[in-house]
């Protein structure tokens, strides 16, 4: 049977947009395994010596180590916040008042994400070179949290709407206090939407750089952040290694958490 | 003991409830009935602390339950979709209030097991929510509220997900749960035979507002009001233009022609408009044909107009100068069965009607 014209042209169009998406991914592949010695395409034949290079690098090792360090930390911190507070405007919202203020802390949850990070680094730098969390582990973790919020709360609201808002009356009439309510009756109701938020806060943090930035400098360097400091300082192809491993780390991660979402179902 | 007293709540200028008093006794099975959006949710959200009232208050055993939050009141719920935890097991759900409380392990377990005989579920202990069908579930929700011996136990509308044949079965074992545990049960419901079967006192909610609290018998033979009446059973209504005599030998104008009429119950209160009627239950209303009525019985021609047949009674819409008045009659007490058409009388006793305000209630 002959496809249709709309439906040739329908799939050309979905395959340019997959080519689109996925090219300036995937070339980074070939240039990590060049035999140059600059950032280029192989040209005699594919070589792993920028790898060796790269795992046998004290400073890019302890980038690797500094950023899964901050994202775990910050990752924690994240979904400390983001889920207390999504829970709580789940609860609020289902009451009969107060749903301007609910509406008003939904936003405030929502900021980060919507704020330019350009504008909000050059606030945080400000603040922190005033209270002595410039270049700090802290700090970068600090701001890490806060830009990783939305995404745990977006993630948990979104969870949140498939339970049944009475279990939190059921709980609280058989005795259980808020906290308790939240903690041993809604969590264990909510296991893939903390997967998910968990990995789309830990990603956030893993690629982080425009904030990162701006409030740290030597003491504190992510793998986005000295990738950043590689490239405008010289093209060794080391940096297109640690990109492969970025990227193999962030689709570990995604699949993951398709995986938990589809057993939501 | 539990009062509650000039309870009202109001959401911005809407009323929900409007001066609620009334007192439950313990160990009384007490139903809060009225139509949808009456009112009666409200008044179990207040009483189980989920809301707190605009003015009024609650007390257990004379004390004030405002300032004690939802988990400390120890009353057991029993939710309209049951709000059973779905990540844990029967005996999980079960012995999750008898772990709030920090009882010991071999006290949970022992409790557990009984509250699950108690509502025959031990087979299932291992299984979760889901698993069980929805008259199951149900009684999962009971087991759970009552575990923990509360000194309330709050149903609201417990039956209304199931099909009629598993409500009449359950309404059955939750009038035996009752007596086999003697703790004050409160049942919110907008089912009237399940008002009337299973409570020692109903509360009729309509508008925010308590239009009655007694007994079923008493409200069912005494209705305070033309809503209650309505709402509880059938009746008919005969409007009254005046009433003059004594409570127990009265005589009411209806339509021209006297009736006689009386009542122990207090007249209601303001009659000075006159705006009166006479409710009249289709069953106290007989078929005469001209022998065997009283000597204080009313009398009055009509025409059949309409018949179903029911099985053990059939019903009929006779019209009269009174109006269409529904009678009940009992197919085992008649001599021939009656044809639309016929030319008939109805009579009724001085003391079967009941003179209430005219509210307007439709």
């Amino acid at each position: 049977m002959k496809a249709q014209l709309p439906t040739l042209l329908l799939r050309l169009c979905a395959v340019l947009a997959l080519v689109y998406l996925i090219a300036p991914l995937a070339v980074v592949i070939p240039v990590s395994l060049t035999d140059q010695r600059m950032l280029s395409l192989p040209v005699d034949g594919i070589s792993l010596q920028h790898y060796e290079t790269v795992f046998n690098s004290r400073e890019w090792l302890g980038s690797a180590l500094q950023s899964l360090l901050i994202g775990v930390a910050s990752t924690f911190l994240a979904l400390f916040l983001g889920v207390f507070s999504a829970i709580g405007c789940w609860m609020l919202g289902h009451g009969s008042a107060k749903q301007g203020k609910v509406g008003l802390f939904r936003v405030v949850n929502l900021l980060p994400l919507v704020i330019p990070s350009i504008i909000y680094a050059l606030g945080v730098y400000r603040v922190f070179v005033e209270i002595g969390l410039y270049d700090t582990l802290i700090g970068v973790i600090m701001v890490h949290t806060v830009g990783s919020v939305p995404f745990v709360f977006v993630a948990i609201s979104t969870n949140l709407e498939y339970v049944d808002i009475a279990l939190v009356r059921a709980a609280r009439s058989l005795g259980a206090g808020l906290l308790r309510t939240a903690v041993s009756v809604i969590l264990p109701n909510i296991k893939t939407g903390l997967i998910s938020a968990a990995i789309f806060a830990f990603l956030h943090s893993w690629d982080e750089v425009v904030v990162t930035l701006f409030v740290s400098s030597r003491a504190v360097h992510t793998l986005p952040r000295k990738m950043w400091e590689g490239l405008s300082e010289n093209l060794d192809p080391a940096i297109a290694c640690v990109a492969v491993a970025l990227i193999v780390v962030t689709v570990i991660m995604l699949s993951i958490e398709q995986r938990a979402s589809a057993r939501r179902g | 003991m539990l009062d509650i007293l000039h309870l009202s709540k109001t959401y911005g200028s809407a009323h929900a409830l409007t001066d609620v008093s009334f007192s439950i006794n313990k160990g009384s099975f007490t139903t809060i009935l009225g139509p949808s959006g009456s009112g009666k949710s409200t008044l179990l959200l207040n009483v189980a602390g989920f809301v707190a009232p605009t003015s009024g208050d609650i007390r257990l055993e004379g004390r004030s339950l405002l300032d004690v939050s939802a988990e400390k009141r120890n009353f057991g719920i029993v939710f309209q979709g049951y709000a059973l935890f779905p990540h844990l097991r029967v005996h999980e759900n079960v012995a999750f209030p008898l772990r709030m409380r920090g009882l010991s392990k071999a006290d949970i377990e022992k409790k557990v097991k009984q509250a699950l005989e108690l509502v025959q579920l031990q087979p299932y202990a291992e299984r979760y929510p889901r698993e069980l069908s929805g008259g199951q579930q149900q009684r999962v929700a009971l087991a759970r509220a009552l575990v923990f011996d509360p000194s309330l136990v709050l149903l609201d509308e417990p039956l209304s997900a199931l099909d009629k044949s598993l409500r009449d079965s359950l309404r059955e074992e939750l009038r035996h749960l009752h007596k086999a545990v003697g703790m004050t049960f409160i049942l919110v419901t907008h089912d009237q035979d399940e008002a009337l079967e299973l409570s020692d006192s109903v509360a009729i909610i309509n508008n925010g507002r308590l239009e009655q609290f007694a007994d079923p018998a008493t409200l069912y033979n005494a209705p305070a009001s033309r809503f209650v009446a309505e709402f509880l059973g059938k009746s008919n209504f005969i409007p009254v233009q005046a009433a003059s005599g004594a409570p127990d030998a009265m005589t009411l104008q209806a339509a021209g022609q006297n009736l006689r009429h009386s009542q122990h119950a207090p007249l209601p209160g303001n009659t000075s408009n006159n705006r009166m009627v006479l409710a009249l239950r289709p069953e106290r209303i007989r078929l005469v044909n001209g022998h065997g009525v009283d000597g204080d019985a009313n009398v009055v021609a009509g025409e059949i107009v309409d018949l179903s047949y029911r099985g053990a009674d059939i019903g009929a819409a006779v019209r009269t100068d009174l109006g269409l008045l529904n009678v009940r009659l009992d197919t085992g007490g008649l001599h021939a069965m009656p044809r639309i058409g016929e030319r008939v009388k109805l009579s009724w006793s001085a003391s079967a009607g009941f003179l209430l305000p005219d509210d307007g209630a439709q």
